[in-house]
């Protein structure tokens, strides 16, 4: 299995350091992030498998991040970062798209597990949808063109 | 502190000394005038109109009765007098002059009047000069001469005459009557003085009721007959004389000035009528009180049928008003207190919130520090071979801030959930929508342990009244058991069910799992604090004691049972309206009452 990319996006700079190195230590390519803004720029910038993102933020807030990001990289999983008791942020975030919740502070074991988690899904998924494109295209060739235009409009 | 002058407490509360409480006594004296107003008055005001109408229809009765009484009388002394000038009439025309001066003749035809009753006293004949040519009677009044008289006057003019009362020789009250005679070119007067014994009979005598008279009098006021009340014949009446011809029945006011004295300032009532001849008018009066007796009696019975109303709607309005201010008070004190208890739960709140605020902040911090300890680990780990004293002491070091960092991180659990309790308030909670929340929740979970996550909710159960984040900390709770104890069975599965018992009036959530089940004598125990099955580490006992807690205080309850087929069974009970009664609800269900239809 290739090596999974996180983005770590938490406002708070020496934990999102800390755990950038701890998980590189456990065999993680890590980027981070300090903002949502950053966030989405890294991930225009190139393709992450799974985002740790941080509910609590200043700017632009953890859950019209999580938004943004599934609305312009739906593929990309989002695990969410929260305190203890915010069940229902975390249940909000879950139904805006996210994939499973985490509560702060949080270990790095725990945090390792869910993101193994993550990245099976979303390989499962790039899987399904992979098998959903050529059975697509298989059935109608021309159908290569909507994946075109689709890709430009992403970029944009 | 009790100064000469001290308000009362009433007065001072509405000067705005303090918070304006309302005015209670100032509202009990509106309401009571008001009650009055609206009672009182309209009582005082039937019965005044009812009082008058029936004095009115009295006075009628009054008037007409003191009519009769003048009508009787009038036509009785009329038809006397008419027979008298009648029979002298008789005796003029059917005689003439000749025999009449004749003294045996006319005292025939005296004896001839006075045939069945002593009717007159003596009879004249008079001729045109005024001389007396014949005369029968006890005087010898032949010498007479009448010429200058005002009553010769009269009947010489008239052709009949009747004179008012007058004393005669003997001292009685008589009264004469003359008739004229024109025999050819001569007149001659047949003259007859009543006897007034009979007459007065018909007038004196006459009482009604207690206190009515029947009197006459003259044009200038002098009493024709003795009036009961008081007064003798020929006198002057004590009262004046009607102008007016009647017949006409009067109220007379006895204490205005100038008006009868007779009954001493009483008021009368009076009724008169002018005879034709002679202008005599007939009195018939009676004093007011007797004849309004009845007014009076009507009028006293109205005072104290209105009074009796009056103290009856007085006795009323303040009992109606005492409630009713006493209600106010009550409520008001009522709102006051719920006013208080908000603007406590509003400060519990806020502080609630600061707390939540605070744990959050925390929570940053420890998380740093908690990387920062695997980091030394980690490095630890990779690290050459260092002084085995060194590494014994970094390695206790680490694990005490791992155990520190726990407790910290308990800490600020506790508090936020302190906080959610603070500023809890009962929602309404749709049952179903609420485990489909759950399921969703624990949905990658469950995914990542490979165990299923079912559900399996009764359409329609009502919902019931609870603080949200209480029953999800409750549920979250139960959910992470069951997904702990199936963890490592060939079989995982955990199924949320709810139901609907509408006998109990109850609704119930239950969590199912597919694990080993809790053997029956650990059941009993396993909601005491402090009692796991979990390895040492895992678990801290807790979690079911504070479900059970949480559940009490929802005001449900809580029990475990056997899932057929293996497996544990947690079964959460609630009343599924607020009406519903808590402590009927909750309780008893750890001794293991059959739960309705999730028993099956």
């Amino acid at each position: 299995m290739n090596v999974a990319r996180i983005l770590l996006v938490d406002d708070e700079e020496v934990f999102v350091q800390n755990m950038q190195r701890l998980l590189t230590n456990r065999g993680y390519t890590v980027t981070t992030a300090s903002s949502g803004e950053d966030a989405l720029d890294r991930l225009s910038e190139r393709a992450y498998d799974v985002v740790v993102l941080d509910l609590r933020m200043p700017g632009q807030g953890g859950l019209s991040t999580l938004k943004a990001i599934k609305r312009r990289f739906p593929l990309v999983e989002v695990l969410i970062l929260t305190g203890h008791g915010a069940i229902d942020s975390a249940l909000e975030a879950m139904r805006a798209g996210a994939y499973d919740y985490i509560t702060k502070p949080c270990e790095v074991d725990d945090l390792t597990r869910k993101l193994e988690n993550a990245r099976e899904h979303k390989d499962g998924a790039e899987r399904s949808e992979m098998e959903d494109r050529i059975q697509k295209l298989i059935e109608s060739p021309l159908s290569v063109l909507d994946l075109v235009r689709e890709a430009k409009q992403r970029r944009k | 502190m009790a100064t000469p002058n001290r308000p009362d407490p009433i007065t001072t509360a509405a000067d705005g000394a303090r918070p304006a409480l309302p005015r209670y006594g100032w509202m009990y004296r509106r309401l009571i005038l008001l009650t009055l107003t609206c009672a009182v008055l309209p009582l005082a005001l039937v019965g005044a109109a009812l009082s008058e109408r029936h004095a009115g229809e009295v006075r009628e009765q009054v008037v007409d009765s003191i009519r009769g009484e003048l009508d009787h009388h009038h036509r009785v002394i009329q038809t006397f007098l008419d027979d008298r000038i009648a029979r002298l009439r008789l005796v003029a025309d059917t005689s003439d002059l000749a025999e009449m001066s004749d003294a045996e003749m006319l005292g025939r035809v005296f004896a001839s009047l006075n045939h069945d009753r002593r009717a007159i006293a003596d009879l004249g004949v008079i001729d045109e000069q005024g001389r007396h040519l014949a005369y029968v009677g006890p005087h010898d009044l032949l010498a007479c001469n009448y010429a200058g008289e005002e009553w010769f006057v009269e009947v010489v003019r008239d052709g009949v005459y009747v004179s008012d009362m007058f004393l005669g020789f003997r001292q009685e009250p008589h009264f004469i009557i003359a008739v004229a005679r024109e025999e050819g070119e001569r007149l001659w007067i047949l003259r007859a003085t009543v006897d007034t014994g009979h007459f007065r009979s018909l007038v004196d005598g006459v009482w009604f009721g207690s206190t009515g008279e029947v009197c006459l009098v003259n044009r200038v006021g002098v009493l024709q007959s003795a009036p009961r009340s008081g007064g003798r014949i020929m006198e002057p009446a004590p009262w004046p004389v009607p102008a007016a011809p009647g017949p006409e029945v009067i109220f007379v006011d006895g204490t205005r000035s100038g008006s009868p004295a007779a009954d001493g300032g009483r008021d009368v009532v009076a009724g008169y009528v002018w005879l034709e001849r002679p202008r005599w008018a007939l009195v018939v009066r009676q004093r007011a009180d007797e004849a309004l007796a009845e007014v009076t009696r009507a009028r006293r019975n109205t005072l104290v049928l209105v009074g009796l109303a009056t103290v009856l709607a007085l006795a009323g309005g303040l009992a109606l008003t005492d409630r009713l201010v006493r209600l106010i008070r009550r409520r008001d004190r009522v709102a006051s207190d719920l006013d208080r208890q908000l603007v406590q739960a509003g400060r519990l709140a806020s502080l609630g919130e600061l707390a939540a605020g605070v744990a959050h902040e925390i929570n940053n911090p420890l998380g740093i520090i908690l990387t920062e300890r695997e980091l030394l680990a980690d490095a630890l780990a990779g690290a050459e071979p260092v002084d085995p004293r060194l590494r014994r002491q970094l390695e206790s070091s680490l694990a005490q801030v791992r155990i520190q960092v726990d407790r910290c991180r308990r800490i600020t659990h506790d508090l936020l959930r302190c906080a959610r309790r603070a500023a809890s308030a009962a929602e309404t909670v749709d049952l179903n929508r609420f485990a489909g929340e759950i399921v969703e929740l624990f949905a990658p979970e469950a995914t990542s342990v490979g165990a299923e996550l079912r559900c399996d909710l009764e359409p329609g159960i009502p919902p019931l009244s609870a603080d949200p984040a209480l029953l999800q900390q409750l549920v979250l709770n139960l959910v992470n058991n069951a997904l702990d104890a199936v963890a490592g069975h060939p079989e995982r599965t955990v199924t949320i069910r709810t139901r609907h018992d509408p006998t109990a009036g109850e609704v119930l959530l239950a969590v199912e799992d597919t694990g080993a089940g809790i053997p029956e004598q650990l059941r009993q125990r396993i909601f005491d604090p402090f009692f796991t099955t979990k390895p040492v580490g895992q678990g801290t006992g807790l979690g079911l004691s504070i479900c059970d807690r949480i559940v009490r205080d929802l005001g449900g309850g809580i029990a475990v049972r056997e899932r057929p087929g293996g497996g544990a069974r947690f079964e959460l009970r609630f009343p599924s309206s607020p009406a519903a009664d808590p402590v009927l609800a909750g309780g008893a269900d750890q001794t293991g009452r059959p739960a309705g239809g999730l028993h099956r």
